[in-house]
């Protein structure tokens, strides 16, 4: 579990994040093995739960999930790390690009290693959930021959989401603390942990949003995007969502 | 001028709930380790930390509760059953811990935790396996109303109650050799404890008849357990 100080940290140290890792990010030190291993940690805990959210539909959801979770990850910090580090060399953080991207990478991984953690105990609720119904592939969401099976989707779809936001809630939280523990003044600490925290849920909302289907509906084939995956918004969707509401 | 008042102790997050000295088991027989448990559980904690010499035993407890606890249960159908029901508790007692073990690790690493996965291995069959303890503790009340209730319903709903008791008890015993092997606070492992008891639920539902009578080895309909919950109250 990488008990060492130097070379690629795995999960459980990088969830510990001790003083050895807050050392070598405040001095700047072998930043690449400590992103390398944060990107192992997150290749491998958002595959294995990516690979129990895709497997409900079909075991080739499954496999999609398992690569494009990791990717979605991978790519939020991608998009948001430049913004990222002008917002903390704005605040007088003194954490440079390196840096900020490396301590992003560690707050996924965290979030990534309790999904992969999590991935067993949600599988076997995937594996109990009656299977997608192949009757309704192709009817409308509406249509009453596709309620159950629809149901079932939407059931499982929160539960996922309920594990997702908890384990991103936990990664955020881990990334406050590793900030307070590199940034010498608390207050801009806990200024550019609010900045990140608002820029990766940004960038997160509408990555993801591009990236859908994850679970894959039972009334539609599997597959890595939809028809029309750059048709709209996150936030435009919502929004639609809100006025056909009220 | 000396200050001769002590400055008042900060309260401490960190519960004393291992009772006994860290110190060697007498023994690695069932008696000796069981006796522990249940008086000095930090002498099975020190065994953890000194090798893997008491995760026989400590298995073989959670095995040999989980089967009597089974029986029990079985004898409210008997026949077939009384073989299938010990095999499908010890089953799905011991599948459930592994299933839960890695999420265990890392929420208490979340925490600050620095033991080693075995030891978090080993602090989780120290839970179950008091957990298996108390169940048996249960086991003449639940083959008295094995025998007079008629109601599965019922005796469903009591030997869920006695898991809940008996999890209480199993995680408290887990926080408090967790938190004697970090000397940090553990708060997590009852958040951890509720994600482990749905998953005992869950199994409960999977493997299915465990009081009515056999009806062949195959699972039966894939059902989430609060939907079968509903259906058997129905």
């Amino acid at each position: 579990m990488g008990a060492g100080c130097g070379g690629w940290p795995g999960p459980a140290r990088l969830v510990r994040f001790g003083p050895a890792l807050v050392g070598r990010v405040q001095r700047g030190e072998e930043l690449g093995s400590i992103a390398g291993g944060a990107s192992l940690t997150l290749v491998g805990g958002a595959g294995l739960y990516g690979a129990v959210f895709g497997g409900w539909r079909a075991p080739e959801q499954a496999l999609i999930v398992a690569t494009k979770l990791p990717l979605v990850l991978l790519a939020v910090v991608a998009v948001a790390s430049l913004a990222g580090a002008f917002l903390a060399s704005s605040l007088r953080t003194g954490l440079d690009l390196a840096r900020t991207a490396t301590l992003l990478l560690v707050g996924l991984a965290t979030t990534s290693a309790l999904l992969g953690a999590l991935a067993p105990v949600a599988a076997l609720f995937v594996l109990h959930a009656p299977p997608p119904d192949p009757v309704a592939l192709g009817l409308a969401h509406g249509d009453p021959a596709a309620r159950a099976t629809v149901g079932v989707h939407h059931g499982l779809l929160l539960g996922h989401i309920a594990v997702i936001a908890v384990c991103g809630v936990v990664g955020v939280s881990r990334l406050r603390g590793t900030l307070r523990a590199v940034v010498d003044a608390p207050s801009q600490a806990r200024a550019v942990w609010w900045a990140w925290a608002l820029l990766c849920g940004f960038v997160g909302a509408e990555i993801s949003w591009l990236a859908r289907p994850f679970q894959g509906s039972p009334v539609l084939p599997p597959g890595w995007f939809r028809s029309e995956p750059l048709d709209g918004n996150f936030f435009e969707s919502v929004w639609r969502m809100l006025q056909a509401v009220f | 001028m000396s200050d001769t008042h002590a400055a008042p102790e900060a309260p401490s997050l960190v519960s004393n709930e291992l009772p006994g000295e860290l110190q060697p088991l007498p023994g690695f027989g069932l008696g000796p380790v069981v006796d522990a448990l249940l008086k000095a559980p930090a002498q099975v904690l020190y065994e953890i930390g000194a090798g893997g010499q008491v995760a026989a035993p400590l298995i073989a407890i959670i095995a040999l509760c989980a089967a009597l606890t089974g029986l029990v249960m079985a004898t409210h159908a008997g026949g077939t059953q009384l073989l299938v029901v010990p095999w499908k508790i010890t089953t799905g007692m011991l599948f459930g811990s592994v299933i839960c073990l890695p999420s265990l690790h890392i929420l208490t690493c979340l925490s600050g935790g620095t033991q080693t996965l075995w030891e978090t291995a080993g602090t989780l069959l120290m839970a179950v396996a008091i957990l298996g303890i108390l169940l048996v503790g249960f086991a003449p009340v639940g083959f008295v109303f094995s025998q007079a209730t008629s109601s599965p319903a019922f005796l469903g709903a009591m030997y869920l109650a006695f898991l809940g008791v008996s999890a209480y008890f199993a995680t408290r015993l887990l926080r408090g050799a967790l938190e004697r092997l970090n000397g940090l606070p553990m708060a997590v492992v009852r958040v951890w404890a509720v994600v482990f008891l749905m998953v005992l639920c869950q199994l409960t539902t999977t493997l299915r008849p465990l009081i009515g009578p056999f009806e062949g080895w195959d699972l039966r309909e894939r059902r989430f357990f609060l939907e079968h919950w509903s259906l058997e109250l129905d």
